[in-house]
This record gives structure tokens, sequence and C-alpha cells, in this order.
């Protein structure tokens, strides 16, 4: 993953990062209670999991979603997170590796800024869509002259 | 059937939030012309005062930075006044004292079907963030497990100057 440090690296059809990623029932516990929710629930246990139709615990998809802006946040690192859109299409069991994937759709500068348009997808290792998603990043790069200056 | 409403519902009970023609829907499936009361939509909810506390923000990078599991972690030295990742709006607990809107309706559970996350100003340590979340619209919709049953809560987050920091929109799927 190549960090950003000026809008002229990035164009329409980059791919910002494309990895592989395994949620683990500890990491989910992690989660969880750091979200405070109620225990039981279907992201670590068994049984309530398969009442609501699971084969198992769950992986929490906002806990996906959350790595992606890290990701993100990575790939580009000055810049600001200012909208994000996510469907959540299937779930995902603990121990499943996934692939985790964001494309650039759009670059729009303007003076002194500039917002970049990405789609993302966490998707199963068949292809399979997961999580779908966009988000519009801001960043405060000035674009460079033609003598490379900013 | 009745689930065990919390204050707020209690306060917002009406005639039952869902009718078919007045039949009884307990243990039942749901059959067309299913009428929802939407008596709830467009009535606000608080979602409480919360103080963006360094620990906070340090266990939430973790996640953001996924890197497993705590002993693995270097943890990054946090202040007064750093930035938080918009995000972390949405790891606020504000939506546990939000009503059950479809009352009677035998779901399995309730999902989150999306989300979206605008960040309209930074956020920063030791900021109070105040939520109120508001229920927007109801609706169903088939899918190939039965009728699902959509609740769309938005919640703005305001800063201790006033200033409407985020906002979330959340459509909860109830689903058979």
């Amino acid at each position: 993953m190549d960090l950003i440090t000026s809008i002229d690296q990035i164009s329409i059809g980059d791919e910002a990062f494309s990895l592989e990623r395994t949620i683990t029932l500890e990491e989910a516990k992690e989660y969880v209670e750091f979200l405070g929710m109620q225990r039981p629930n279907q992201f670590i246990n068994s049984e309530v999991a398969a009442n609501q139709g699971y084969s198992g615990p769950i992986s929490p998809a906002r806990m996906m979603v959350t790595e992606v802006c890290g990701l993100l946040g990575r790939w580009i690192p000055n810049s600001r997170l200012t909208k994000l859109e996510v469907i959540y299409r299937r779930t995902v069991p603990h121990n499943n590796p996934y692939r985790v994937s964001a494309v650039v759709t759009d670059v729009r500068p303007e003076e002194g800024t500039s917002l970049v348009d990405l789609d993302f997808r966490i998707a199963s290792l068949t292809g399979e869509a997961l999580i779908t998603g966009t988000v519009i990043l801001y960043l405060p790069l000035p674009q460079r002259n033609a003598r490379g200056q900013p | 059937m009745l689930r065990n409403l919390s204050p707020i519902a209690l306060a917002c009970q009406g005639p039952p939030h869902i009718m078919v023609g007045g039949s009884d829907l307990t243990g039942g499936s749901l059959r067309e012309g299913l009428e929802l009361n939407k008596s709830l939509v467009g009535k606000t909810f608080p979602g409480g005062s919360h103080r963006i506390e360094p620990d906070r923000v340090l266990k939430f990078r973790r996640f953001l930075d996924c890197v497993g599991p705590t002993n693995t972690y270097e943890k990054p030295i946090l202040a007064e006044g750093d930035q938080v990742h918009p995000m972390f709006l949405n790891h606020l607990s504000v939506r546990q004292g939000l009503p059950e809107v479809f009352v009677g309706f035998p779901h399995r559970h309730r999902t989150p079907g999306g989300e979206t996350l605008e960040s309209l100003a930074p956020i920063h340590i030791g900021d109070t963030i105040n939520a109120i979340s508001r229920l927007v619209d109801m609706y169903t919709k088939k899918g190939r497990s039965g009728t699902m049953l959509f609740a769309v809560w938005e919640t703005e987050f305001t800063n201790q100057h006033g200033k409407l920091v985020g906002r979330v929109r959340l459509p909860l799927v109830h689903t058979q």
C-alpha cells in the first residue's frame, strides 16, 4: 500500500488497498466489550446466533467497516473522512478470511484541498459481496504546479 | 405478544404498531396489506451526553488500526484536543434507549441494513458530544425469507458548543 503525499498520485481506478483479513472470536469479544453490548449476543455466543438463524457467532460488521476507515487513513495519513455509506449484505462467521479492497472512483481537486471518492468492498474469498460502500475523503493537499511545486 | 417496553416506548404506546385488519399476529405470518402505525415517525429521542475520553479513543484506535488483540498494540500517546476519527461517533452508546417500534412483530432479530455517516466538523478528545435520534421512516419490504420491516433512524451529534459535528442514518431491519 503506497502512501499518498500528493493528490497527483491519485487517479480514478487506483486501488487504495486490497488485503485479506480474518476476525477471530477473541477480537469480536474485545469489540463487543468496547461497545458495552449486552451479553450474550450473536457476535460471541453460538446459541444466541443460532436462535437468530446464523450458523455460528458472526463478526461485527461495524468492526469490519471501522478497519476499512483505518486502512484509508493509512493510505492517506492526513486525510479526513467526510462521508461513509455502507450496505451490509451478508454476515461473516468468525475465522473466515475475507478480502477488503477500495478503489478510487473520483478525484475532485479544489483550491487548497481535494476530495477523493472511493468504493470499498468486503468480499468472501470466492468473491461474494459481504459489505459494500462508498467513502469521501477530504485531503488538505495542494495540487502541484507545472514546476512540481505546491 | 408484547415485548418488554422501555419507558420511552411505553410513553409512545398507542394502538398496536402492527395491524393487519385487526388480526392477532402472534405466531402467525404476515400477509399483504400490512399496516404500520407511524405515530413515532418524526419523534426525537435523546441519546445522552458523551465526553470523548482518551482511554476510550485509545481502545477505539485499536479497531481502527486492526492490529489484533490488546497485547500486540503499541499504544499511542493521546492528549486533550487531539482530533478523533469521525467513525468514533458510531461507537457512542446512543441507541440503547431507542424504543422498539415494531411491537408485536415476531421477528427473529433486528440488524442494521447499512448506515451513512457524515462528518460535519472535527471532533476532539475532551469534547462532549450530545446525541439526538429521530425515527425518520418505517416501511416494509418483501425478502426471500419473508417480510422485512425497516425502521430508519437518524442521529445528530452536536458538541459542547452546540455545533453539529456529525450525522448517522441507520436503517434497522426486522426479519422473521
